[in-house]
């Protein structure tokens, strides 16, 4: 080889190079479609964006549902389900508006209150908290008295440290506790002793333990000291709340006809959410017992799904606010919170 | 008798060369081995830490839907490493332009590595979206520096016996850097660019494991919510696996550009 053709070579392989993995990738993407659905008539549909909190799981089952039915297009809305992040917070993409609508919790709306980023909320997915401080067992700490002194596994939430203690104070401990944040699996935290307790979802994580045989203590923190409050939450920003009314009564039509599926038809709707979601879910008996769970526990029997109650938007609140939790932008304390501007029923059917 | 001896020469040369690399697999089959009958040993929860059999099992079972993102993952690799190469060149070439540049712009560059990328890539996705460009934008911060850098000081290191010599002959400016310059400076740019190759799929899953459709480091945040360990580690290997191969690929693009450089190390 002459050195002009080791010049050539050297500059065309990568070009070849990145040529062909353009080119598979091409190929193959047809075969491969995203979350949007009903690209063939989306001219006449609205299209409109969904904010995920957490990777999907048997909270945001009925949204899942209402794709499968086709009841969004039925509305005319062409639903995008962005992908969840672990850095981006929902409420973020909601109230810049880089998306319609989001999956949050009361305690991030009010917090985001306090930052002066509004979002309000529009639907309670589950009507109780199903929350709970959780120890192994086996650790011998059976009060949350016993928590003083501990480590728990936190998630970085700015309002956790305060409603864990809370929870021991009302026990009658002290309230004091080391908080590591952790970007794990809590139970797998739990299960390796690297933590003592967790702050976790009964629906899920709580089932988790179950089937891999880890014995739990579990205190539900509305039956220690912390009033009931809705976790999570549909949440919708301000000026979409002005500007298109409209389309959010249709999109709360859609998504409420799929929660009111999934309360009445658990394994259909566990199936809906897996074939959606192919690969996200190894265990699938995980998701089918965690919506066995929950299915019953999206609305009391007899109500209707997603309706919010002043009591619980007054409790959290006002109790999260004397704690002095509730940050401004430039990180004190804020004294007063409107908590009827948080949330609304008008966009329920 | 040149022509004849050469191929026996060449059969040599790769047998010594796969020789070479017999010291690195004996000490990785022993390590996994280890790690197989720790596992097995110990009756660790396949939870906490799967066993490698169960990993290759688990990789070969799921590749259907592993390998949709791996393409992902190599899109954005691929793209971001050709945008940094030219990027990390292009640079260098101006930092050689003056002195005065060079110290204007060097301290820029080493500040620009010391922003945490994991502070930076949410931002990005809000600036950019959910699609390819945070991605690309990630693998090239990742990846022009030690271009750049690497070729910088390969250019600065140019024998000065030859720039004279050059210089005597009233050889341009660009003529030196072209015949000259650049050529010396290709060792220390491919050092650069294998430096850049292993950290660039790394990249890639960082902008993923932010926000994203599809890819490597969707896939591993989404297996290590559903509690699969093993998936995890399954992504990790074909990571490893995808970074190993670019490494190659730069390896043998020296050997094409700089033969009797890759012949004089050994």
């Amino acid at each position: 080889m002459n050195a002009r053709v080791r010049l050539l070579l050297t500059i065309a392989l990568p070009i070849i190079l990145i040529i062909v993995v353009v080119g598979v990738f091409v190929l193959r993407e047809p075969t491969t479609t995203t979350s949007s659905q009903g690209t063939t008539k989306s001219a006449s549909l609205t299209h409109m964006t969904l904010a995920l909190d957490w990777t999907p799981n048997t909270n945001h089952t009925g949204i899942y549902v209402a794709m499968a039915k086709g009841w969004y297009r039925d509305q005319g809305i062409d639903l995008q389900l962005l992908p969840y992040s672990s850095n981006i917070n929902p409420d973020t993409l909601v109230s810049t508006g880089k998306a319609d609508v989001g999956v949050s919790s009361t305690e991030s709306v009010v917090a985001d209150y306090g930052v002066g980023q509004p979002v309000v909320s529009i639907a309670a997915i589950i009507q109780h908290n199903t929350s709970a401080l959780v120890t192994r067992a086996d650790s011998g700490l059976n009060s949350p008295r016993d928590l003083d002194g501990k480590t728990y596994g936190g998630f970085g939430a700015p309002y956790e440290t305060a409603v864990v203690s809370q929870i021991i104070k009302h026990a009658g401990g002290k309230g004091v506790f080391k908080n590591v944040t952790l970007n794990v699996d809590p139970i797998q935290a739990l299960k390796s002793k690297q933590v003592d307790f967790e702050w976790i979802y009964e629906g899920w994580e709580g089932i988790q333990a179950e089937r891999e045989g880890l014995k739990l203590n579990t205190f539900y923190i509305t039956q220690n000291g912390v009033a009931d409050y809705y976790t999570p939450t549909i949440v919708a920003g301000p000026n979409e709340i002005k500007q298109k009314p409209d389309l959010l009564r249709r999109f709360m039509a859609a998504t409420s006809q799929g929660y009111e599926f999934a309360r009445s038809h658990a394994q259909e709707s566990a199936q809906m959410l897996i074939d959606q979601n192919k690969g996200a879910f190894p265990d699938t008996g995980l998701v089918t017992a965690s919506q066995n769970y929950l299915s019953p526990r999206y609305a009391d029997p007899g109500r209707k799904w997603g309706l919010q109650d002043a009591a619980a938007w007054h409790g959290y609140p006002e109790f999260i606010l004397n704690t002095g939790a509730v940050l401004d932008a430039s990180g004190k304390p804020i004294k007063s919170i409107n908590p009827d501007a948080l949330y609304t029923n008008q966009f329920l059917p | 008798m040149r022509i004849a001896a050469q191929p026996e020469y060449a059969g040599s040369a790769s047998l010594r060369r796969i020789a070479g690399y017999g010291p690195a697999i004996v000490l990785l089959v022993t390590l996994v081995l280890l790690w197989e009958l720790a596992v097995r040993a110990s009756q660790i929860s396949p939870r906490l830490l799967p066993s490698p059999f169960s990993i290759v099992q688990a990789l070969f079972d799921n590749w259907d839907v592993i390998s949709g993102h791996t393409l992902q993952t190599l899109l954005e690799t691929v793209i971001g490493l050709g945008i940094a190469t030219l990027l990390g060149l292009t640079l260098a070439v101006l930092l050689d332009l003056s002195p005065w540049i060079r110290r204007a712009v060097y301290p820029l560059l080493v500040i620009s590595q010391t922003i945490p990328i994991i502070a930076l890539a949410p931002l990005l996705v809000i600036w950019f979206g959910y699609d390819l460009a945070p991605k690309v934008i990630v693998v090239t911060l990742y990846c022009f520096f030690p271009i750049a850098v690497a070729c910088a000081d390969g250019l600065l290191g140019t024998d000065t016996d030859l720039l004279r010599l050059m210089q005597s002959m009233r050889a341009s400016r660009w003529q030196i850097l072209w015949l000259v310059r650049l050529p010396g400076a290709m060792p220390s740019f491919f050092s650069g660019l294998r430096i850049a190759a292993t950290y660039s799929v790394t990249g890639a899953i960082v902008g993923e494991y932010v926000a994203a459709y599809r890819g490597l480091g969707l896939y591993m945040e989404e297996a290590a919510h559903s509690f699969a360990v093993v998936l995890v580690f399954a992504a990790v290997l074909v990571t490893a696996v995808l970074s190993l191969l670019l490494f190659g690929f730069v390896s043998l693009l020296e050997r094409i550009a700089l033969p009797w450089y890759q012949g004089a190390q050994r």
